[in-house]
């Protein structure tokens, strides 16, 4: 038996902020830029107020613990200070940019995708992009649709980037720690209607390896994949399945490129059975992907045909009722799961 | 504690047993090992003995009632000890065939009725991709297959669970006959999984038939592939006459015997053999030894000289009711076992067409007046195989001291000498034979 680690109860936000820190301790070449992230608008007689720390306060306290030089507001210009980061990790720095909503994506594509994923293929390995790019996603909180999508699948589609979507606040800290310290560009997706739930936490410094899938509930009967805060909505699920005598098994990749192709297989073999439950749109998405994967390398264990469970291919609805329709609930994942048994 | 009777399972096809009658009344006290009521069944009539000793509470099936195997009979309950109407039907309810086998299978989960699968337009049967590897591996036919999953779809588990039964169907006992080149059917009680780890072939003796073993084959057939054969001239197999050419030395019964194992695909098997048909096991396993993979012999043939003179000359005589008991006793140390039923059944077998005269030509193939005349007992050194000597202490057909002496002449040989019991160790020790047998089975190498 390995030691059990000590842990700390802390919300997911508290988690992602304590990783910054010790990142920021262990290694003086990190640095945090983007909007809002210190607070005070680089007023320098501000920095000992109790500062924003970014539009949800995940950054809260670094600029005082860092200094203005570490930590770097930026203005609205998502094409300049993501571009700036590219370069800054080219050239020796380990910068952490904050992209306020992943929405914005497209003011800052080029600098992401045609400069920072294509760095080290194009200079055949001689330069690095170890730039980390902390987003918001997630619908739940009536931000309308440009400040709700998920879109992670839009940058797993591409080579280069490196995807994280935690679920937990350990998963968040664990491996936000592994996506600064990674010599690629790691794009990492912190769920907006996550931040304020709470979880046991493992003290020190170790990292999650990206790649690696967690199994969040074991179960024989039917395998779920779930995505960031379908994670939890799984979970619930199983409750209500659970007293109805199904036991579904519910797998967190934790990271969508890479993906942990074996865990997914592995229990879809057991169970027979698999539902993908995904907040992002369904066409062309990691929910198709993964479904595409096992129908590939898993047909022969599958007994039911494959079911995603996703939101509809529209944008994020305002309209909190709509908005509620829109994401994967657990009565729906429930429904879906019984047809299969 | 209260201990529940219940109706044992005398014989690997014994289903039920109708109860003949009581020899106790609800109240009397019991005690362990006392006869309590007799069953009688297709094959036998005999007493079942009180598990335990203390009161009879409750007698559940009344004498003329059938009972299924497993079922219960009679409660008997500490002296003391009370046990209200109520409890004694909730211990009932709990009890019986069904509980006894485990059940209803399965979890919790609420599964669909299973019905036929879907098909489409073409017949294509609607399985699952699992299923239809699964059934491609197990040869299973889709088509035969009841289907459980959403729109009749047959899935991996209704794939497994058809194996299954199909698997179970093949492991039940039945009775197969086997034509010998020389045009010769054999009959032979076939039972067991053909993919077990073990094959037993079962060999009776001198106006046997396969239904010697009874009472044993059942503690096997869970775990081994199991046949019991007639012998020529004995019960369901041909008996072609002496005069006409019909063998019945042990060499050609050993032929007959080395033929089964090679029609059934048996090879190497071990062979048991009781009194004639130990002889029998052993000319094959000197003779053909890639047949055998090992040996019991109880009470065997063609071990030593003696042979008793009583049973020549019983088989000499014609046969009658009065032989049938006399070979009874003859066989049966514990004479209690020497009932009606059973002289009825010896007399109507010793009387079968053509059974006589090939009883007659085995006899005389094998003894003579001055003892045995064919005698393995200077070859046992050439023995290959794994050896286990069985001998009831009391045996008056022939001697224990013959198994002595080939223990001591095969020093790797197990041997068992079961004290009270007589000439036929499988019908009157059916247990402890099993059991030495199943401990001996464990020590053979793998095959």
């Amino acid at each position: 038996m390995v030691a059990a680690t000590a842990t700390r109860t802390m919300t997911y936000q508290q988690a992602i902020n304590e990783a910054l820190r010790i990142a920021m301790r262990e290694d003086p070449t990190v640095i945090l830029l983007g909007e809002d992230i210190a607070g005070g608008a680089a007023v320098d007689h501000l920095i000992n107020e109790d500062a924003w720390g970014g539009p949800m306060g995940v950054t809260k306290g670094l600029v005082q613990e860092f200094g203005r030089n570490r930590v770097l507001d930026t203005p609205i210009t998502e094409a300049g200070f993501i571009g700036a980061a590219v370069g800054a990790a080219a050239t020796g720095l380990r910068p952490v940019a904050e992209l306020m909503f992943v929405d914005f994506f497209g003011c800052c594509m080029d600098q992401i995708y045609d400069q920072g994923a294509k760095l080290r293929y194009m200079f055949g390995g001689k330069a690095r992009c170890p730039l980390t790019i902390r987003t918001q996603i997630g619908a739940g909180v009536s931000a309308a649709g440009q400040h709700s999508g998920c879109h992670y699948s839009v940058f797993a589609h591409m080579p280069g980037i490196k995807c994280v979507i935690p679920s937990t606040p350990a998963d968040a800290k664990g491996l936000l720690l592994s996506a600064i310290r990674d010599d690629d560009l790691v794009m990492f997706f912190e769920n907006k209607v996550l931040y304020g739930t709470k979880g046991e936490v493992p003290e020190g410094n170790e990292g999650i390896p990206l790649g690696v899938a967690d199994i969040k509930r074991s179960g024989d009967d039917v395998t779920i994949v779930a995505l960031s805060r379908m994670v939890q909505q799984s979970l619930a699920a199983a409750e209500i399945l659970s007293a109805e005598g199904i036991e579904v098994e519910i797998i967190d990749p934790r990271t969508i490129s890479p993906l942990d192709e074996n865990t997914i297989l592995e229990s879809v073999a057991r169970t027979h059975r698999l539902v993908i439950v995904d907040e992002d749109n369904p066409r062309c998405s990691a929910a198709a992907d993964i479904a595409a994967l096992v129908a590939d390398k898993g047909f022969d264990t599958l007994d039911a045909p494959i079911k995603m469970v996703t939101a509809p291919h529209t944008p994020v609805p305002f309209s909190p009722p709509m908005e509620a329709f829109y994401v994967p609930s657990p009565e729906r994942i429930a429904d879906v799961v019984r047809e299969l048994v | 504690m209260p201990t529940i009777v219940t109706m044992p399972k005398w014989g690997l096809t014994m289903t039920s047993g109708t109860i003949t009658g009581w020899s106790h009344q609800e109240g009397d006290a019991v005690s362990e090992g006392s006869p309590l009521l007799t069953v009688e069944t297709e094959k036998a009539v005999d007493d079942v003995e009180a598990p335990a000793s203390g009161v009879l509470r409750k007698i559940v099936a009344n004498t003329g009632a059938e009972v299924p195997v497993m079922g219960a009979v009679a409660v008997i309950v500490a002296p003391g000890e009370d046990l209200s109407d109520d409890d004694l039907a909730t211990l009932l309810s709990s009890s019986g065939p069904a509980a006894a086998s485990g059940g209803v299978a399965g979890g919790a989960r609420v599964t669909r009725e299973r019905r036929q699968a879907a098909t489409d337009s073409g017949g294509r049967v609607s399985a699952s991709p699992a299923a239809r590897k699964l059934a491609a591996e197990l040869g299973v036919d889709l088509a035969t297959v009841e289907a459980s999953g959403p729109n009749g779809r047959v899935t991996s588990e209704d794939v497994e669970r058809a194996a299954a039964n199909a698997a179970q169907a093949a492991a039940a006992p039945r009775v197969e006959t086997i034509a010998l080149d020389n045009g010769v059917e054999i009959s032979a009680l076939v039972a067991g999984a053909a993919d077990a780890p073990v094959t037993l072939v079962f060999i009776h003796g001198l106006g046997g038939s396969q239904s010697t073993w009874a009472t044993v084959l059942g503690n096997f057939a869970d775990s081994a592939r199991v046949v019991a054969l007639d012998l020529p001239g004995h019960g369901a197999s041909g008996k072609p006459s002496p005069d006409e050419g019909g063998d019945y030395s042990l060499p050609a019964l050993a032929v007959a015997v080395g033929e089964v194992i090679e029609k059934l695909d048996l090879a190497p098997a071990v062979l048991v053999g009781h009194s004639l048909g130990g002889g029998t096991a052993l000319e094959l396993a000197l003779a053909r030894p890639k047949l055998v993979r090992g040996l019991v012999l109880v009470d065997s043939v063609g071990l030593g000289a003696e042979v008793s003179g009583d049973l020549l000359d019983l088989i000499e005589a014609e046969p009658s009711r009065e032989e049938a008991r006399k070979l009874l006793e003859l066989f049966y140390a514990n004479k209690r076992l020497v009932l009606e039923r059973g002289i009825d059944d010896m007399y109507a077998s010793r009387t079968a067409p053509g059974v006589d005269a090939a009883v007659k030509a085995a006899a005389s193939a094998a003894f003579s007046r001055d003892g045995q005349t064919v005698r393995y007992d200077e070859r046992l050194g050439e023995l290959t195989q794994p050896l286990l000597i069985v001998w009831g202490e009391q045996d008056a057909v022939i001697p224990a001291a013959h198994g002595v002496s080939a223990a001591k002449a095969v020093p790797r040989a197990w041997f068992e000498l079961l004290e009270g019991i007589g000439h036929v160790p499988q019908i009157e020790a059916s247990q402890a034979f099993s059991d030495v047998v199943k401990r001996w089975l464990a020590t053979l190498p793998a095959s």
